[in-house]
């Protein structure tokens, strides 16, 4: 009996020496760091929702219209200044890089940002010649082929920051955004909305910085 | 001798705990940690560079106020604290393994300026 009493006693020594031996030198913390933005937002007190340059406008749809309004509610969300829009009509793509007209548009006011763009947006009805299991109960395992289609839209944008005081840009990006539906008479005015939905989340981290989840070190030795 | 095993082993216990107590003493490296646990930066800051103008060469104070400043979105201070930490522990594993991190996102950044920016 004695024995086995030294035998505990002994077994929780060795137990309370291990959990101390347990290397606590340091704590891993999960920390949200913020990622620099492109632009320097904070040095601007206005950013002005100007006209898109369009090369073929879709059919059935005001794309400049949608996406002047989607820029300039989202962009209000963010950006802490004024969010304004004008109507500055641009006929050529040579005017997104034309200093004497966004510096002639800002009229010598301070702190302003156009926000403008090229874009284009296009549709089509994609069709596939896929194997589809049988549903049949004689033959469950048998393959059939059958027709799928899939309506697809692709919005292609670049979008330039411009700076009023300068006339340049102080950042151009071209993006890529492309989308699908099962439902082939998908309205293309909700099909936009979803794409720039996705669009927007890009744009914004590069604009206007996200934090991002990382994992560090904090020590005691 | 047997007889007094028990009291040995207890002596033993003793230190060890005495021991253990003292690898994490409740410093002002301990409490700017716990602060930075419960999202407290502004005070694990203050902590760490008190840390600091004590002891400047404490390489745990250096990494740990650049993970401050990271999460602060001071970059470039964050970087010269972890090149401190580092010059003082080369070999600190943890230390690197920020470093590595923090300059991993800075070259995403870095990558995706160069890309953005004209």
């Amino acid at each position: 009996m004695s024995v086995f009493k030294r035998a505990s006693f002994l077994t929780l020594i060795l137990a309370c020496l291990a959990a101390c031996s347990i290397d606590s030198s340091y704590v891993r913390l999960r920390v949200e760091a913020p990622s620099i933005p492109s632009v320097k937002m904070s040095a601007y007190r206005e950013i002005a929702v100007a006209d898109f340059f369009l090369a073929e406008p879709p059919p059935g749809l005001n794309l400049n219209q949608e996406l002047t309004d989607y820029f300039k509610t989202e962009v209000g969300f963010r950006f802490k200044g004024i969010v304004s829009r004008r109507s500055l009509p641009l006929d050529k793509e040579e005017k997104l890089k034309d200093e004497a007209f966004w510096k002639e548009a800002a009229a010598g006011a301070p702190g302003l940002l156009f926000l403008t763009g090229k874009a284009g947006l296009e549709q089509e009805l994609r069709k596939a010649l896929l194997d589809k299991s049988s549903q049949g109960l004689e033959e469950p395992f048998a393959k059939e082929k059958a027709w799928d289609e899939r309506k697809n839209f692709t919005l292609q944008i670049t979008l330039f920051l411009v700076d009023g005081g300068t006339g340049r840009p102080v950042f151009e990006k071209e993006y890529k955004e492309t989308i699908n539906y099962t439902n082939t008479k998908q309205p293309i005015d909700f099909a936009l909305f979803d794409l720039l939905q996705q669009l927007k989340l890009k744009f914004f981290r590069s604009v206007f910085g996200t934090d991002r989840l990382q994992e560090r070190y904090i020590i005691f030795r | 001798m047997i007889k007094r095993l028990p009291i040995l082993l207890l002596g033993f216990l003793c230190l060890g705990l005495i021991s253990c107590s003292w690898t994490r003493p409740m410093s002002q490296l301990s409490i700017g940690a716990w602060a930075a646990e419960h999202d407290l930066w502004d005070e694990a800051i203050f902590r760490w560079a008190r840390v600091i103008q004590s002891s400047p060469n404490s390489a745990a104070a250096h990494n740990n106020l650049a993970v401050a400043y990271e999460k602060k979105g001071m970059p470039a201070e964050a970087g010269r604290e972890y090149e401190l930490a580092l010059k003082l522990a080369p070999s600190n594993t943890y230390i690197k393994e920020n470093y590595g991190r923090y300059k991993q996102t800075l070259e995403t950044k870095e990558d995706n300026k160069i890309h953005e920016r004209l």
